[in-house]
């Protein structure tokens, strides 16, 4: 009889925090978020310096307006496969918008940066980043300096595809935005290893990201 | 009954561990937590069940309120607990069955068309695999599950 009561005590109490402190797995998700950086912050500036580079090249002669930063620590992740999304704490009195760009910030005086992913749900004092690795993640980006137009295809291992057959890609090109709603110029990451794509028409390039999306304690979000 | 509740938890534990951990750096895992989950409902009662399932969906849930998807999982994994009562198969079986149908029911909600891909598969056959370990090892500590048809004893 008193196990009976224990058990609908353990319950009662679990419904609670479900209803009133639902981040539960924010716990865990700290736990594993390894206290040592991700990645040398060199390997990310190099990355975020190269795609500013390139597109200063492409576009030389224009200016794009600065976007703010707005800081947000990242809670949680979603805990099952085929999607990828991270919740992340964030003062949401300015408004931000949906499909704004969430980034790493090597060096938050230049305006270099790498992007994680984008909003795709805001909440009061939270926002949820729909990540590259989201298989339904798809924006169009650019190439190297020379600006070779593709498509990133998110997914456990980004991809990029509708690479032109006569595009001639080498490794560590770096990949950066151009896609509507996104700031040009950001960082995605590096050309790895460049395939004809089936058919022998178009290619398909894996990517080498400079961060790991389970260490990520901090990102930023951009409003034009 | 207080040690097959410890045991069941601890493995519920470890597969959110495993889970978490394997997460963080493949950017993928089988579902454990609903391998351990399934599992246990064959060596637990429905207190025991109704606890270890409400403590999982809170580690589990992602964002800010109650999700469908988190409201959903709980509504199948709780079916799948009183469907063992009813499965016609051996007890090991049924618990590859119900991984199955719980994994297609939940990924099938989210896109009809995850269905089709391998990687879909991929994650039934590791999710599977898990369950069957989780399965043994719970027997081997905890004793016969409670439910279920058992083997046919020999004449």
């Amino acid at each position: 009889m008193r196990e009976h009561w224990v058990f609908l005590v353990l319950a009662g109490l679990f419904v609670f925090l479900l209803l009133f402190f639902p981040l539960g797995g924010q716990y865990l998700y700290r736990f594993f978020r390894w206290s040592s950086p991700p990645l040398s912050d060199l390997t990310l500036e190099n990355q975020a310096l190269k795609a500013r580079l390139a597109e200063l090249i492409e576009i030389a002669g224009f200016t794009a307006a600065p976007a703010k930063a707005q800081p947000a620590a990242v809670l949680v992740r979603y805990p099952f496969n085929f999607r990828n999304s991270i919740l992340a704490a964030v003062d949401n009195s300015t408004g931000i918008a949906l499909g704004s760009a969430a980034v790493i910030l090597p060096d938050p005086a230049s305006r270099a940066a790498i992007l994680v992913g984008r909003v795709s749900e805001v909440f009061p004092q939270a926002v949820r980043i729909q990540t590259v690795f989201d298989n339904e993640f798809q924006i169009g980006v650019r190439v190297g300096e020379a600006g070779i137009a593709a498509l990133l295809q998110g997914g456990s291992k980004p991809r990029l595809t509708l690479i032109p057959k006569t595009a001639a890609l080498t490794e560590k090109d770096i990949i950066f935005t151009a896609a509507e709603g996104l700031p040009p110029g950001l960082a995605v990451g590096e050309i790895k290893t460049v395939v004809l794509a089936e058919g022998g028409l178009l290619q398909e390039a894996d990517l080498e990201l400079a961060y790991d999306i389970g260490r990520l304690r901090t990102v930023f979000i951009l409003s034009p | 009954m207080r040690l097959r509740f410890g045991i069941t938890a601890l493995v519920l534990a470890l597969s959110f561990f495993a889970k978490f951990w394997l997460l963080s750096i493949l950017n993928w895992s089988p579902d454990l937590v609903l391998a351990a989950l399934l599992t246990a409902a064959f060596f637990v009662d429905f207190r025991e069940y109704a606890v270890l399932l409400l403590a999982s969906l809170w580690f589990m849930n992602w964002q800010p309120g109650l999700h469908p998807e988190i409201v959903w999982l709980g509504l199948l994994l709780s079916v799948a607990f009183f469907a063992h009562y009813y499965s016609p198969w051996q007890s090991w079986l049924s618990n590859a069955v119900f991984t199955l149908a719980v994994l297609a029911a939940f990924y099938g909600l989210l896109d009809l068309e995850l269905l089709r891909t391998p990687g879909f598969w991929l994650n039934v056959g590791s999710t599977a695999i898990y369950g069957a370990v989780t399965f043994f090892f719970l027997q081997q500590f905890v004793g016969r599950p409670s439910r279920s048809r058992q083997p046919a004893a020999r004449p």
